[in-house]
């Protein structure tokens, strides 16, 4: 990376600690801390909503999903606006007027302590395993690509982060976001206009669409229903809906967001924002992957992106197989390219039919050519992932389609102001992590269990400490899940084991006067044990996991009303008295 | 909600603002499905 570029992130990182650091005046008593005394207006707290759901590996993986498979995930979002409505009408009025520090608060206050201790800890401990996960993934990318030490990478992440929200509080993660939201939009346009003065003479907009939906690119909206596919509109907008109400209404790290705005209607607001714009953004990064596709048609790309077992490869005994493979590819792309140039210029329908033809057949033989390569690798270093692929991508080669793109052909500049975009992504995802995970901390179980008689001042300090803590816990994880790839697949997979059922005991609590807390602890528990067993059965587990979701929610209607009826129904108490918070 | 906050708009307002939420996610759908047939 040239001087100017380490300047611009370096910039970047100073930036954003000392914007986050002059929050501190703002985090003197513990309200402040964590909630801003509820008074941030409704657009910052959108942003903020947005950005703690953009990470890096949101960012770098999605583009790299637009370059595999185009703009078909898109139709993961379909049920966001749609939850966004509903939870502005029936949770996020409750959350307010309670006046809750935590959502699981208000499962003490509607059931008992169990309940609401078992949500936090299952809170605590997927999303402090995931937090390592996040500070993870673009570590190893960026330290992959650019060649860095990967644990210094890994902590040039994570604790800045920890650092100014540590000491800032939510204030801090609140107004640094807003600013990293820009620099990601910002970088994301720069890269757009970059892509589009890379094509060759002749190609514009409309000719670089046209060649991307000859190769099936543009192809958002898929309308069969196969509950075996993730990124189908019916998948999208039913199984989708049921995550993003129990993310969205459940989670700490989004709850507490809009906790922070200055009105249960600002709260509403900030919502609606994501439910506008969610879907917009994520069809512009996944454009951005299309067009990083279609540049490549014009411009040679590594057979491979992931450049991990170059080295290996190249000291082994089929070295000279992937040096053929590599000719074979220079010659694909060069067919490819004419095929995509012809295409371009053809003159009339007729034409472009024909010309269409030649290009599909010429990008299917890259197809083919990049299968072998992946198969040589498989067999070579025993890469099992190699198997997988994302539309005619090895799935190993998503998350560097971009990082490649970016540190080899961006200008000088430009390529600083995109790494700093992804550490963007990466930092504002953790901080309302870690923030969070410190709420939840001290809140659910410190002050409720712990120690439920001190000051405001000795929780405010315990806040920082179990924020600093968090995030050394991640960076710690991050050292351990950065070189064990099934371990993040168990920590993403255990987060979907108990979201849907989160989401049942929540709708248990509004829908069903009579539950009571016995019904809602067994029933969260058969919840998570049914979503478990549907996860793993031969027979089922090829069903996408989006529709684990709504399975949680009805075990947990099911299974909680009817223990709820058996031990008595629901105790006579008021809801204002049971909780100390 | 706070006492000292900005007064709430009204239920017929908000009611309005989750319409047009839903219709501008129909539009959004109706875009990205024809952006596929015009430039397939």
């Amino acid at each position: 990376m040239h001087i100017i570029d380490w300047a611009v992130v370096a910039t970047y990182l100073v930036w954003i600690v000392w914007d986050g650091l002059r929050r501190t005046k703002g985090a003197k008593e513990i309200e402040g801390y964590f909630l801003a005394n509820r008074s941030l207006p409704w657009w910052a707290v959108g942003l903020s909503i947005m950005a703690t759901q953009i990470s890096a590996i949101t960012l770098v993986g999605t583009t790299g999903q637009g370059y595999a498979d185009g703009l078909r995930f898109v139709q993961f979002y379909f049920g966001l606006p749609l939850a966004m409505v509903i939870l502005s009408v029936t949770l996020v009025p409750f959350f307010y007027r309670a006046r809750v520090y935590t959502a699981y608060e208000y499962l003490e206050r509607r059931f008992d302590l169990k309940t609401r201790t078992l949500a936090s800890l299952l809170f605590l401990l997927s999303r402090g395993l995931s937090c390592g996960v996040i500070v993870a993934a673009p570590a190893v990318i960026l330290s992959i690509i650019l060649d860095w030490n990967l644990p210094l990478t890994i902590l040039a992440i994570g604790m800045p982060t920890a650092i100014y929200t540590m000491f800032g509080g939510v204030q801090a993660v609140t107004w640094t976001d807003v600013k990293q939201m820009a620099v990601i939009v910002g970088g994301l346009l720069a890269a757009i206009t970059a892509l589009l003065i890379g094509l060759p003479h002749g190609v514009g907009i409309p000719e670089a669409l046209q060649i991307a939906g000859a190769a099936g690119r543009l192809d958002a909206v898929d309308f069969r229903f196969d509950m075996r596919q993730t990124y189908t509109f019916w998948s999208g907008l039913l199984g989708g809906l049921f995550l993003m109400l129990a993310y969205f209404g459940c989670d700490q790290s989004q709850v507490q967001r809009y906790l922070t705005a200055k009105s249960v209607d600002e709260g509403r607001h900030s919502l609606l924002m994501s439910a506008y714009v969610k879907i917009p953004l994520q069809a512009l990064v996944l454009l951005t992957g299309v067009l990083v596709f279609v540049f490549y048609l014009f411009n040679q790309p590594p057979m491979l992106f992931k450049p991990l077992h170059a080295g290996t490869i190249e000291q082994s005994a089929r070295a000279g197989e992937y040096r053929e493979l590599e000719t074979e590819f220079g010659r694909a792309f060069e067919a490819r390219r004419a095929a995509a140039t012809a295409l371009v210029e053809a003159p009339d329908r007729a034409g472009r039919a024909a010309a269409k033809g030649t290009f599909t057949a010429a990008n299917a033989e890259i197809t083919r050519v990049r299968s072998r390569a992946a198969a040589l690798v498989r067999d070579v270093t025993g890469d099992d992932t190699y198997r997988d692929t994302a539309g005619d991508t090895p799935r190993p080669d998503v998350n560097y389609v971009f990082p490649t793109f970016i540190t080899t052909k961006l200008p000088i500049g430009l390529v600083g102001l995109m790494i700093a975009a992804i550490f963007a992504a990466a930092m504002q995802s953790i901080a309302g992590e870690l923030n969070s995970l410190a709420t939840s901390t001290v809140i659910d179980i410190y002050r409720r269990i712990l120690r439920p008689s001190e000051t405001d001042a000795h929780y405010l300090i315990v806040s920082k400490l179990a924020t600093g803590a968090w995030g050394l816990f991640a960076c710690v994880v991050a050292m351990f899940a950065a070189g064990l790839g099934s371990l993040i697949e168990v920590v993403n997979r255990f987060g979907s084991f108990f979201y849907g059922s989160l989401l049942g005991v929540f709708v248990l609590a509004l829908a069903f006067r009579r539950a009571n807390g016995a019904g809602a602890f067994v029933g969260l528990l058969a919840g998570i044990a049914a979503v478990a067993v549907f996860a793993s059965h031969p027979a089922t587990k090829g069903i996408s996991f989006l529709w684990q979701n709504p399975l949680g929610v009805i075990v947990v209607l099911m299974v909680g009303s009817i223990v709820s009826l058996m031990t008595g129904g629901r105790a006579p108490v008021l809801e204002s008295s049971k909780s100390e918070g | 909600m706070r006492p000292d906050g900005p007064p709430d708009v009204s239920g017929a307002e908000m009611r309005r603002h989750y319409v047009l939420v839903l219709v501008c996610e129909a539009v959004v759908i109706a875009v990205l499905w024809a952006f596929a047939r015009i430039f397939s």
